[in-house]
């Protein structure tokens, strides 16, 4: 797979490697975490047009990859030894600059770090960056970022520039184009899973809970959930058993242990039970090859020996409305914090009034996507419109939590599609929020239930990939790990990018 | 053009909602004015100019047509799911553990370096 042209590394084969493959390989001494290192770093440099990265952090990774190397030539390897990660730029890195890809913290550098990015790193990760997102998590499509779009190293027929998802876009793009072997990213409403399918990769959001929200720019309070990008399962598998794990400083952390989920990659999904939401299916704007794809996924894991079941989910159908209220309104609540007192950016006008400061540092500092949704987030909590809408949205999400537990009665796992469509033209569906928002429509269910949910690449419509979506109940990202790979070890196809 | 839909009798009658109702041809119709745009603008402390203000009125007009459809399901005796894990607060004992940690370091503003001097935010003056 790789080989020495006069003593030296192809470089480029090094960013090829899974995860798994490059730990045996730096444990055999036959690569070095350097030479890791280096090659995606150059990899970074040839794919720098899509943007994906804010904050390269080029001269860290290279430290860190000395003290790897150091510890693998003692025999001390950690679970994750050198292996090159993108994060998210929602994610705070201490002394390193953390934007949530807006203008509002351009200039912040946290004193902190997050958990997760704590806890990958614990493990051996080296960040070779922060990467590019739409700001503050709000959007589908990467193009609502203050740094510019990330564009996917996927094209069009034509040639054309294509989104590659959002908001984790910088994470996926940079996965997908070989310049990370895994990149943190966050999903709210679909932000890991969504990208994930347009970019041919495995994308997972776990349980809400198993992963701490310390350090994480909030969005949506009961929604966000840290999630992870790989080119495989079990990488993703190893990636989420360093992410995952109770922290007492998120109110909000499960207090259990994580499980053993590498173990999962050597189980068939024999006897397991998998239900299939027909009534989803007849949602408008879903593609053929969208619908295709679901049966062939059906028909692989029945061969493989699982169960297909149908059911139904009746209220899902009401998530998006539902989402696009709860998400606003626990958006307006978090994002009032940026001020321009304390941390954030700030207007300058001569004689401001603190009202006048706070109203001018807040125009100037948030993107359109994101004003927008302070402001619907303010009109549903308002005075007169609170019980009409938020409680009402409240009630629906128990509806739509219900299904699912009525669901997983009978099944173990529930198989949909990621998205309706395979990535479009980054200049499409612009001018009409509710088109973009429809990209979440199989994503947000889950988020709304906070069940752990993943996208695998499952199938290709005129050369660009199609994700299928795994949920299972609540903590069982076991059982959801064991569909997805049993699906993964059957379908054929190369996801690599044309040109890559 | 605003969507056309059919409340629900409880919301009829909720006296919050009757400055923003038009009765026509016995469908209810919603719609979202530029003064409470400029009122929740207010709110949330967000100034927009003009322009901006009539260009979010039909934006924020298309998610509020996506949101009303919510008004027609039925949630008799449903409580609202608030968390989907358990949130009741773990406490602990009342003890400082993380101290000493810089709040100075990203102050903005011309005022940044007196702030940092002084350990205090300097905002706008409140009170005369």
């Amino acid at each position: 797979m790789f080989y020495s042209t006069k003593g030296g590394r192809i470089m480029s084969e090094l960013t090829k490697l899974k995860i798994s493959e490059a730990l045996e390989l730096l444990k055999n001494k036959k690569i070095s975490a350097k030479e890791l290192v280096t090659s995606h770093i150059e990899q970074m440099e040839k794919c720098k047009n899509l943007n994906a990265f804010i904050t390269p952090t080029i001269d860290y990774a290279l430290e860190q990859a000395k003290i790897s190397d150091e510890r693998i030539a003692k025999n001390e390897m950690r679970k994750l030894e050198a292996i090159p990660v993108g994060v998210k730029d929602l994610f705070c890195t201490k002394n390193i600059r953390t934007t949530a890809a807006s203008k509002m913290l351009s200039n912040f550098t946290p004193t902190y770090e997050s958990t997760v990015s704590q806890n990958i790193a614990d493990n051996g990760t080296i960040m070779l960056g922060k990467t590019n997102m739409d700001e503050f998590a709000m959007g589908s499509s990467n193009t609502t970022s203050y740094f510019g779009n990330v564009i996917s190293p996927w094209r069009g027929a034509e040639g054309e520039e294509l989104v590659p998802g959002g908001s984790s876009g910088g994470s996926a793009a940079a996965v997908a184009a070989f310049a990370s072997m895994a990149a943190l990213g966050s999903d709210t409403g679909g932000s890991v899973r969504q990208p994930a399918a347009f970019t041919g990769l495995v994308g997972v959001k776990p349980t809400y809970g198993r992963c701490s929200r310390y350090g994480m720019v909030s969005f949506a309070s009961s929604l966000d959930q840290a999630g992870v990008f790989t080119r495989s399962v079990e990488d993703a598998a190893l990636m989420l058993e360093a992410m995952m794990g109770f922290d007492e400083k998120d109110s909000t952390s499960l207090n259990i242990p994580v499980p053993n989920l590498t173990k999962a990659m050597h189980e068939s999904v024999e006897g397991l039970k998998i239900g299939v939401p027909k009534d989803l299916m007849e949602q408008d704007g879903i593609g053929r090859s969208v619908l295709d794809m679901w049966q062939h996924s059906i028909d692989i894991l029945k061969s493989e020996g699982a169960a297909i079941i149908d059911i139904t989910l009746p209220t899902a159908k009401y998530a998006l409305p539902v989402y696009y209220v709860i998400a606003p309104a626990e958006a307006s609540s978090n994002l009032s914090r940026y001020d321009g007192v304390r941390y954030t950016h700030r207007a300058e006008q001569e004689h401001m009034t603190l009202d006048e400061m706070y109203e001018m540092t807040r125009s100037e500092g948030f993107g359109e996507e994101v004003k927008r949704r302070i402001l619907i987030g303010t009109y549903v909590l308002s005075s007169g419109f609170k019980d009409a809408y938020y409680t009402k949205a409240q009630k629906i999400r128990r509806l739509i939590a219900n299904d699912f537990n009525n669901s997983f009665a009978k099944v173990d796992a529930v198989l949909l599609p990621t998205a309706p469509t395979p990535a479009f033209g980054i200049n499409e569906k612009q001018d009409d929020p509710v088109a973009m928002y429809l990209n979440d429509i199989f994503t947000i269910p889950a988020s709304l239930a906070g069940l752990p949910a993943m996208s695998i690449p499952a199938a290709m419509e005129n050369g660009l990939p199609l994700g299928m979506q795994v949920i299972s109940k609540a903590l069982d990202e076991y059982s959801m790990l064991r569909v997805a790979r049993g699906l993964e070890r059957n379908i054929k196809i190369d996801f690599t990018p044309r040109g890559f | 053009m605003a969507p056309l839909l059919v409340m629900e009798s409880d919301l009829l009658n909720s006296s919050a909602m009757i400055p923003f109702i038009q009765n026509l041809n016995k469908k209810i119709i919603y719609m979202i004015t530029i003064e409470e745009v400029k009122q929740l603008s207010r709110l949330c402390r967000i100034k927009f100019s003009e322009n901006e203000t009539s260009s979010l009125v039909g934006k924020l007009q298309n998610v509020i047509g996506l949101i009303q459809q919510l008004q027609g399901v039925n949630t008799d005796g449903i409580e609202p799911l608030t968390s989907v894990v358990d949130a009741s607060a773990r406490t602990r004992e009342d003890k400082v553990t993380i101290g000493n940690i810089d709040l100075f370091t990203n102050v903005p503003g011309k005022t940044a370096s007196l702030a940092k001097e002084i350990k205090c935010f300097i905002v706008p003056k409140v009170v005369e």
